[in-house]
C-alpha cells in the first residue's frame, strides 16, 4: 500500500487571502482520512484544488506517480478521483437511475454511442450501485423529489459510479439526522474496508470524525496544524485550544 | 378501469398510436388534399425538420444559438448554386450539401462552443451575419439580393407530389435519427450538460466536445432542411439567413415545448400555419407573433407539449 | 480625405455611444439584455418625424421635440418594464431574451401601422443648417450637436453614477444584485426608473439621428446589429467600454467602406468575433468567475 495522493507545498490565494498555504499532504492507499478545521480553514478549497476545479498558485499535486497539478476536472476524474459535494449537486431533472447512469457511460466508454436506447444499457451496474446506497425504492423518481438524506446518498452513488480509487467527500453528514448519519458512516466504512476505497472527507461533526477516521489532518487558516491518529489529535494541545474545546 | 389512464404502458401505447396515425395521414396526404395544401405541408415538414435540428441544441443541450439559419442558408445555396450555376446533378449536389453542413458547422462550432451562454449566442449570430455578407457579396454565384430562382431539380422530384414524398421521406429518416440520438447515451449526456454542466465534468466528461458534437449534428440536419426547401421551392433567397426566420424557429420550439422531443414538431406546424394564414388576414402578423411570444413566455414557458406532459405527470400522481 | 472618413466615423460612433449607454445601463442594473432597445430608438425617430410637423422652426421648438420624444420613449420604457419585464426577472435568460424579442416585433408593426412602409426624411433644423470647417474639412453644424450630445450624456452619466446618491444605488444593483436587495431600498421602483432612463437615452439618440439618414423599417435591425458589436467589443457592463466600442465601430464602418464597399458590414462582425475569441468579456469589461 503506497501513497496514492500527495500534495507538495500547495498554495492558493484569493485576492489577499491565503486559502491554502504550503500544504503538504500525503494520503495512503486504502486510508480513511478526515480533514477538519473551522470554516474558512481551507477544506473545500483543498478539494477544489485536488480535483482541478481551481488552478493552484504554486505547489504540486501528485496522484500515484503522476503529476496532476494543472489537469482539468474531467481528466482528474478519469484518473480515479471522485467528488461528493457539500451542496447537493445532482441532476435535479433526471431520475435517480439517469443520475447514476451518467458516470457509468464514461467508465464503460459508451459516451459516444449515438444509436442505442440508453435504457437498455448498464442495467445491472446501476441497479447494484443504487441498492448499495439504499435508494432502490426511489430509482425511478426525479432527483428533485428526494429528501435531503436521500439526495446525499444519490450524490454518493454518482461519485461511486465513476469507479474511483479516491473519494473526496465534503461534509457528508451535513443536515442529517443521527440515524442517517450513522447509516452514511457505516456505508463509508464498508466501502473503505470491503472495496479498499481511499476516502478523504471533511467534517464538522467531531463524533463522526473520531469514530471513523484512521488518521486526521487539522487545517487552520490554510496550513496544516496537526496530523495523526484520532488519539494523537485529541491529545494535541494546540488542536484542543483551537477546536475541540468548542465542540465537546 | 380508471387506473388504465395512469398506467405508463397505456401512455406509451397511446403515444405510439398517435404518432403512427399522424405518420399514416402524412403518407396518404396527396390523395387527401389539394396540391396547394400538399405544398403547404411540404413546407411545414421542412420547417419541422429545421426546428428539430435546432432544438437538439436549444432544448436538449441548453445552447442558445442565434445563427442556426446560417446552415439552412448554406444548405439551400449549396444545392442551388451547384445545380443552377455549375450544372451539377441533383444527387451530387445533395451529397455536397451533407458535406457542407458538416464542415461549416464544425468550423463555426469550434470557435463558438467554448463560450458561455450570451457570448455563444452573439458569436453564432455574428458568424451567421458574416456568412450572409459573404453570400450576399458573391453576386455572380448567388444572385446577391435577388437570390436564385429556376433552380433545376431532378425530374423525379419536380412535381408537387413527388417533391412532397421526397421531402417527407428524407425528413422522416432525419427525425428517426434525431430521435435515436436523443435517447442514446450521447443524448443523456447532452441532457446532463443542459442541467448541470459542472457535474458532467466531475463525471469525467469534457463538455466542450459534446457541445461541439451537438452543434455539428444540428448544423448537419439544418443544412439538409435548407436543401430540401430549395428543392421544394426551386429557389434560394438571402432571407433564409435572416433573423426573422431564426426568431420564428426559436418561437416554434418554445411554443411546442423545448424539453420534449416532439415539441418543435407541434410548434413548427402552428408557426407555419400562422405564417401563411396571418399573412392573408392581417398585415400586422409581426405584432400578433410578438404578442403570442410574450404570452407564451409569461404563461406557458414550458410550451404546449411541456405543459401537457406536466399535467399528465401530476395526474398520475 | 482620410480625415473626412475619420470624422464621419466619429459622429456615428458618438451616436452609437448614446444608444449603447442606455443598453449598458439597463443590462448592468437589471441583468436583462433588452433586444427592443433599438426598436425604441426607431420609434423615437418616427415620433420625431411627426412632431417636427407640429411645431414651427426654431431652436426652442427643436429642443422641445427632443425633450418630448425622449420623455415619451422613457414612458414607454416604464410601461414595458412594469407590464412585462417584472414578470420574468426570475425566468431563464433565454425566456427573457425571447420576450424582449416579442416586443421588437410588436414595435416594428406599430411603426409600420403608424407610418407605413415608405421612407421618411427629417430635415436638419434650420438654426443648425450651416457648416463649419476644421482642418480643411467641412462638416455640417448638426454633426457638432451630436458630438456635444454624446459628451453631455457621457459626463451626465458619470456624474449620476459617481456623484449622486442615486448613482450609488445603481452601482450597487449592478455590482451585486443579491446584496442590494437587502439594503432596504425599493428595488422594483429603482428598476423601473433605471429602465426608463435607459429607454430615454435610446429615445434621445433616435431623435438626434433623424436628420442623418432617412427613416425606414429596417432601422431597428441595423442599429441592433451595431449595438451588439459595440457592447461586445467594449464589454457588456462598461460605459467606457461602450465609448470605446462605439468609437471603434464608427471608424471600422467609415474606413471599411473605403476598402470593401460591399462587405463593409463584415469588419464590424470580424472585430466582434475576434474580441469574443481572445477576450470574451470585452476590451474594458470584467471577467466574471
Amino acid at each position: 500500500m503506497g501513497i496514492i495522493l500527495k500534495t507538495e507545498l500547495l498554495s492558493k490565494s484569493f485576492g489577499g487571502l491565503k486559502a491554502i498555504d504550503r500544504v503538504d499532504l500525503s494520503v495512503e492507499e486504502g486510508e480513511l482520512r478526515s480533514v477538519i478545521g473551522s470554516n474558512g480553514a481551507g477544506k473545500t478549497t483543498l478539494f477544489n484544488l485536488i480535483t482541478g476545479y481551481y488552478p493552484s498558485d504554486s505547489g504540486k499535486i501528485i496522484w500515484r506517480d503522476q503529476e496532476i497539478t494543472s489537469l482539468p476536472v474531467p481528466r482528474v476524474t478519469c484518473l480515479g478521483i471522485a467528488r461528493v459535494f457539500q451542496r447537493t449537486n445532482t441532476f435535479l431533472n433526471l431520475t435517480v437511475w439517469e443520475n447514476v447512469m451518467l458516470p457509468f457511460l464514461r467508465v464503460r466508454k459508451q459516451e459516444w454511442n449515438l444509436l442505442t436506447p440508453v435504457s437498455r444499457l448498464n442495467k445491472r451496474d446501476v441497479e447494484e450501485l443504487v441498492e448499495e446506497v439504499g435508494l432502490s425504492e426511489q430509482i425511478d423518481h426525479l432527483a428533485s423529489t428526494l429528501s435531503h438524506g436521500h439526495q446525499r446518498r444519490l450524490e454518493l452513488a454518482i461519485a461511486l459510479a465513476n469507479v474511483p480509487a479516491l473519494l473526496l467527500l465534503d461534509e457528508p453528514t451535513a443536515g442529517m439526522s443521527i440515524r442517517e448519519c450513522t447509516e452514511m458512516m457505516n456505508l463509508l466504512m464498508k466501502l473503505n474496508q470491503k472495496r479498499g476505497l481511499t476516502i478523504l472527507l471533511t467534517e464538522h461533526d467531531m463524533k463522526v470524525v473520531f469514530s471513523v477516521s484512521q488518521r486526521i489532518t487539522v487545517l487552520h487558516f490554510g496550513r496544516i496544524l496537526a496530523e495523526g491518529s484520532p488519539g494523537e489529535i485529541r491529545n494535541n494541545a494546540e488542536v484542543q485550544k483551537v477546536y475541540l474545546g468548542e465542540n465537546e | 378501469m380508471e387506473n388504465i389512464f395512469r398506467d405508463v404502458r397505456f401512455i406509451k401505447f397511446s403515444k405510439t398510436i398517435l404518432v403512427s396515425g399522424v405518420f399514416i395521414v402524412f403518407c396518404l396526404l396527396p390523395l387527401l388534399v389539394s396540391p396547394r395544401l400538399v405544398f403547404f405541408f411540404s413546407e411545414a415538414i421542412v420547417w419541422i425538420l429545421f426546428a428539430l435540428s435546432y432544438n437538439l441544441m436549444l432544448g436538449h443541450t441548453g445552447m442558445l444559438s442565434l445563427g442556426h439559419t446560417a446552415f439552412f442558408g448554406l444548405g439551400a445555396y449549396t444545392f442551388g448554386v451547384l445545380t443552377r450555376k455549375a450544372l451539377v446533378p441533383g444527387t451530387t449536389a445533395f451529397a455536397a450539401v451533407l458535406g457542407m453542413g458538416f464542415v461549416s458547422s464544425l468550423i463555426v462550432g469550434f470557435f463558438c462552443v467554448r463560450h458561455r451562454r450570451i457570448y455563444f449566442a452573439f458569436l453564432t449570430f455574428a458568424f451567421c451575419q458574416m456568412i450572409y455578407a459573404i453570400v450576399y457579396s458573391m453576386y455572380n454565384l448567388t444572385g446577391g439580393d435577388d437570390g436564385l430562382i429556376s433552380i433545376p431539380v431532378p425530374k423525379i422530384v419536380a412535381s408537387t407530389t413527388s417533391a412532397y414524398y421526397f421531402v417527407f421521406s428524407v425528413s422522416v429518416i432525419c427525425l428517426f435519427l434525431l430521435l435515436r440520438i436523443t435517447n442514446s447515451p450521447f443524448g443523456s449526456i447532452l441532457h446532463a450538460i443542459r442541467d448541470n454542466p459542472e457535474r458532467v465534468e466531475f463525471s469525467g466528461l469534457r463538455i466542450k466536445d459534446f457541445r461541439l458534437a451537438s452543434f455539428v449534428i444540428a448544423g448537419f440536419f439544418g443544412a439538409i432542411a435548407g436543401a430540401l426547401y430549395t428543392i421544394l421551392t426551386k429557389s434560394a433567397f438571402l432571407e433564409y439567413f435572416g433573423i426573422e426566420f431564426m426568431a420564428l424557429i426559436l418561437f416554434a420550439c418554445l411554443l411546442g415545448g423545448i424539453h420534449t422531443f416532439y415539441g418543435p414538431v407541434v410548434g413548427a406546424m402552428i408557426v407555419v400555419a400562422l405564417d401563411k394564414l396571418l399573412g392573408k388576414y392581417t398585415l400586422y402578423w409581426a405584432a400578433v407573433t410578438g404578442v403570442s411570444v410574450i404570452l407564451i413566455v409569461i404563461l406557458f414557458p414550458k410550451g404546449i407539449l411541456g405543459f401537457l406532459k406536466e399535467r399528465g405527470e401530476r395526474f398520475r400522481g | 480625405m482620410l480625415f473626412n472618413q475619420f470624422f464621419s466615423g466619429l459622429i456615428y460612433g458618438a451616436l452609437l455611444f448614446v444608444i449603447a449607454s442606455g443598453l449598458v445601463l439597463t443590462f448592468g442594473a437589471l441583468r436583462i439584455l433588452n433586444l427592443a432597445h433599438a426598436s425604441l430608438y426607431m420609434l423615437a425617430a418616427y415620433m420625431t418625424y411627426s412632431l417636427v410637423h407640429l411645431f414651427p422652426e426654431g431652436p426652442f421648438y427643436f429642443f422641445l421635440v427632443v425633450f418630448i420624444a425622449s420623455i415619451l420613449t422613457a414612458l414607454l420604457g416604464v410601461l414595458i418594464e412594469v407590464l412585462l419585464l417584472r414578470r420574468i426577472y426570475r425566468a431563464e435568460e433565454l425566456l427573457q431574451l425571447v420576450l424582449t424579442f416579442g416586443v421588437v416585433w410588436i414595435l416594428s408593426d406599430v411603426v409600420r401601422g403608424g407610418w407605413g412602409v415608405g421612407f421618411h426624411a427629417v430635415p436638419r433644423p434650420q438654426f443648425l443648417s450651416g457648416s463649419f470647417t476644421i482642418l480643411g474639412y467641412t462638416s455640417p453644424m448638426y454633426n457638432l450637436l451630436i458630438l456635444m450630445a454624446a459628451v453631455v450624456v457621457a459626463l451626465g452619466l458619470w456624474f449620476l453614477l459617481h456623484r449622486t446618491d442615486a448613482g450609488i444605488v445603481i452601482r450597487a444593483m449592478t455590482d451585486d444584485p443579491e446584496t442590494s436587495s437587502s439594503l432596504g431600498i425599493n428595488i422594483p421602483m429603482w428598476r423601473t426608473m433605471i429602465f426608463a432612463l435607459g429607454s430615454g437615452l435610446a429615445g434621445l439618440s433616435g431623435v438626434l439621428a433623424t436628420p442623418l439618414a432617412s427613416l425606414g423599417l429596417g432601422m431597428d435591425a441595423k442599429v441592433l446589429n451595431d449595438l451588439f458589436i459595440v457592447i461586445i467589443i467594449g464589454g457588456m457592463g462598461s460605459f467606457p467600454g461602450a465609448m470605446l466600442g462605439a468609437f471603434i465601430l464608427g471608424q471600422l464602418n467609415a474606413f471599411g467602406v473605403l476598402i470593401i464597399p460591399k462587405l463593409a458590414l463584415i469588419f464590424g462582425f470580424l472585430a466582434m468575433a475576434i474580441v469574443l475569441l481572445i477576450r470574451p468579456w470585452g476590451l474594458l469589461g470584467r471577467p466574471e468567475e
